[in-house]
């Protein structure tokens, strides 16, 4: 049985692999890094993915171990080279849209989100106070937003596992759908996103520190 | 300003947040202290929810960050249980709630119900304790359950940790050790090799409380799993004017999953699995609980009385035993049978308790009945029941009357810090007077950096520390590496 496990970034940090904060501009491993980003910067640092499911950032656990054993040492430099080429590569000209999420406050704040991305990377990228507690595995219903209306129709049906989710979620409306669960593309191009109120007044504490 | 939180829980780390993002705030915390008796954080997302979900464990990441990013802002007091002997809440209170605020962030600690019957205390187990033996909790850690081999299991309740049990029970032993389960458990769940569990409520299926993920997960748990449903209850049509209430979303779609995966068995009997080579999952609707019994050979009986449900005036299901009905008998191998119907609020000592509600009095999380500014989040807010989300919300509405009262307090503004009227020493001082060895944040990250290099010899991303006594030796021993959060 191919069983994937998670590999944390602090296994990583655990056997050595050098660590991108020297690496200018890549926010990848940072402690938010997200699974696309992950995937990247693991298949980037020529780790083995698993193929069933590659989507997540999981690798092959048989492989895995016969790579720690082997191939520890020697991905070192080899892994920080070429995460610089993957950072820099193709980050520079992806298409983007605009969106505009609502606030908590009402505030509007519109952004350019870059096609590909998932609503919930979207607003931690614009330090947008959506929670996201479990980084977009569909597994704690944080990063519900509001959809606007002529897109919503667009977005494709939410998923038994997203309706899951959605059960629970504070304030649940007709047009909600979960953030992480939303892809950037170009019919969704000025979109929407209002934020559930719980409660005002709360303001960002940076959500992100970016390592540079 | 300096504000204290105990509990190192989702509500007191969203609490935090919450306190730490509040605009009227900004500027003017000076530190928030956060108290928890056990050397390491997370409370329930470590050691109540199922090893084998570690995307809803992955929440704990977010909570390091928020510390990381606050280190001079927040310190953390692990090993520290309030009115435990070392710290008591009135020292608490009056170091906190007098001029700032005190947040009581410590879950449901009274236990579990108990469903009050013949041979509870001898035979059955509650799902609270088997939950922390896998999940590796240092005081359950190095419990012996499932030490009978016999594979058939009998679980009381109708919530999601009756599902996590069962499912956890199930899992193939192969995918639990690529999880931080406790290993001692892994083992003794494989040697058990559950074949047949029974899951009894006493309503309806509508009316069950899990949700729509949890089931839908163990009844596709695997392909040779037999899903088999049993509606044991006789309905009353005496009151026709009576109908049930509208059912939410979640369990509307809780129920039609559970009618998408499992056979309907005939007449509510006890039917043999059609499939003797499965394991199978059998969810029994409408049973009483009477009575456990042991027999012979290793296992014991569990005795229910099929109800006769009806919709009360408020369209709720009510249930009663029904006399004259043929009692069902379920089979456990001994120390399989397990009570799962809610857990227990306890006040601490000198708070307000509403044992209707089984949570601590409060308005928008101000505790009533005290004059000092004590608040509450969390499950010990407004009961155990929801989930982590809802902790989010709820530790929100909570500063947010904080803020109020502050406001109300100073008329208008939030005063940037009080007179120090006391000269009362530093609280760390305070523990060290008392003889507390208390675990500091930099404690916990040695603590966790011992369990992710554990974890990965073994192929996992974490062994845990099964002991205190082993906690608090990495967590005091400065030579030892901690984890740098600034990279995970
Ligand atoms: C078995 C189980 C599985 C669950 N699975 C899920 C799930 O998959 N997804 C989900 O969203 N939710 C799940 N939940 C619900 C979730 O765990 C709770 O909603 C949440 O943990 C409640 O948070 P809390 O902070 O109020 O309490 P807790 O998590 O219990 O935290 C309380 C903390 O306070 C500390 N404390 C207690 N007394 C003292 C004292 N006197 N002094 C100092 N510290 C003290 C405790 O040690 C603990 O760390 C599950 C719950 C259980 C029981
Ligand atoms: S981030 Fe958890 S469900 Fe979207």
């Amino acid at each position: 049985m191919n069983v994937p496990i998670k590999i944390s970034l602090r296994a990583l940090r655990l056997i050595n692999v050098k660590t991108p904060h020297n690496v200018s501009g890549c926010s990848m491993l940072s402690a938010s890094g997200n699974w696309a980003e992950r995937r990247l910067w693991l298949s980037a640092a020529g780790l083995p993915l698993s193929r069933t499911s590659r989507g997540r950032g999981e690798i092959h656990q048989r492989r895995w171990s016969r790579f720690l054993s082997q191939e520890a040492s020697s991905l070192r430099d080899d892994a920080n080279a070429q995460e610089v080429k993957a950072v820099e590569g193709p980050a520079a000209e992806v298409e983007t849209i605009s969106v505009t999420f609502v606030d908590r406050d009402g505030v509007r704040r519109p952004v350019r989100a870059p096609i590909g991305s998932s609503m919930l990377q979207v607003a931690h990228e614009n330090s947008i106070d959506l929670e996201g507690a479990c980084e977009g595995s569909l597994a704690c219903s944080t990063c519900h937003v509001y959809v606007s209306e002529p897109h919503l129709k667009r977005l494709s049906e939410p998923s038994d596992e997203e309706n899951d989710m959605l059960d629970l979620a504070f304030g649940l409306q007709e047009n909600s759908r979960l953030g992480c669960q939303i892809i950037a593309s170009r019919d969704l191009d000025g979109m929407e996103l209002t934020l559930p109120q719980a409660t005002r007044n709360m303001a960002v504490d940076g959500y992100v520190a970016k390592p540079h | 300003m300096r504000v204290g939180v105990i509990g190192a829980g989702p509500a007191g780390f969203y609490t935090i947040q919450s306190l730490l993002r509040h605009r009227d705030l900004q500027g003017k915390l000076r530190s928030i202290d956060l108290f928890e008796s056990l050397p390491v954080p997370f409370g329930l997302v470590r050691y109540g929810v199922a090893p084998d979900h570690p995307e809803v464990k992955r929440v704990a990441l977010h909570w390091s960050q928020l510390m990381e990013r606050h280190r001079s802002m927040v310190r953390y007091f692990g090993n520290v249980h309030v009115n435990g002997g070392g710290l008591s809440l009135d020292a608490l209170r009056r170091r906190y709630a007098r001029d700032a605020g005190l947040f009581l962030c410590m879950g449901a600690q009274g236990g579990d119900r108990k469903l009050g019957i013949l041979g509870e205390e001898q035979h059955m187990i509650s799902a609270r304790a088997l939950i922390a033996w896998y999940n590796g909790h240092p005081d359950f850690s190095k419990h012996a359950f499932l030490g009978q081999s016999g594979g058939e299991v009998v679980i009381v309740g109708n919530g999601n940790v009756a599902l996590d049990v069962a499912r956890m029970l199930l899992r193939s032993p192969a995918e639990l050790r690529h999880t931080d389960c406790n290993p001692a458990a892994i083992e003794a769940i494989e040697a058990f090799a559950a074949r047949t569990v029974h899951i009894v409520g006493r309503r309806d299926a509508a009316n069950a409380s899990w949700t729509a993920r949890e089931l839908r997960e163990l009844v596709t748990l695997a392909p040779d799993l037999d899903v088999v449903v049993h509606e044991a209850m006789r309905w009353n049509s005496d009151n026709p004017g009576t109908r049930p209430a509208p059912m939410s979303r979640s369990q509307q779609r809780a129920l039609q999953a559970l009618q998408h995966h499992a056979r309907y068995a005939e007449g509510g009997s006890h039917v043999a699995s059609r499939h003797p080579m499965k394991r199978s999952v059998h969810f029994w609707f409408g049973l009483t609980p009477l009575s456990l019994e042991g027999d012979a050979d290793q296992r014991v009986q569990l005795l229910c009385a099929p109800n006769e449900l009806s919709y009360g005036p408020d369209g709720h299901v009510q249930c009663r035993p029904l006399q004259d009905a043929q009692p069902v008998r379920l089979p456990a191998t001994a120390g399989a049978a397990f009570r799962s119907i809610g857990y227990i609020v306890e006040a601490p000592h000198g708070v307000p308790f509403d044992s209707s509600r089984n949570c601590i009095p409060n308005a928008s999380g101000r505790v009533l009945g005290l004059s000092d500014a004590v608040y509450v989040a969390g499950w010990l807010k407004h009961g155990p029941r929801g989930v982590i989300a809802n902790s989010l919300v709820d530790a929100q509405e909570t500063v947010d009357r904080f803020v109020r009262d502050l406001q109300h307090r100073n008329s208008g503004t939030v005063a940037s810090d009080g007179p120090s009227k006391t000269a009362e020493p530093g609280i760390e001082i305070l523990l060290e007077r008392n003889g507390v060895a208390y675990v500091d944040w930099d404690g916990w990250l040695r603590i966790d950096a011992e369990e992710h290099r554990n974890g990965l010899l073994q192929g996992t991303d974490r062994r845990k520390i099964l002991t205190r006594a082993e906690m608090l030796r990495i967590a005091l021993d400065t030579s030892v590496p901690k984890t740098d959060t600034q990279f995970s």
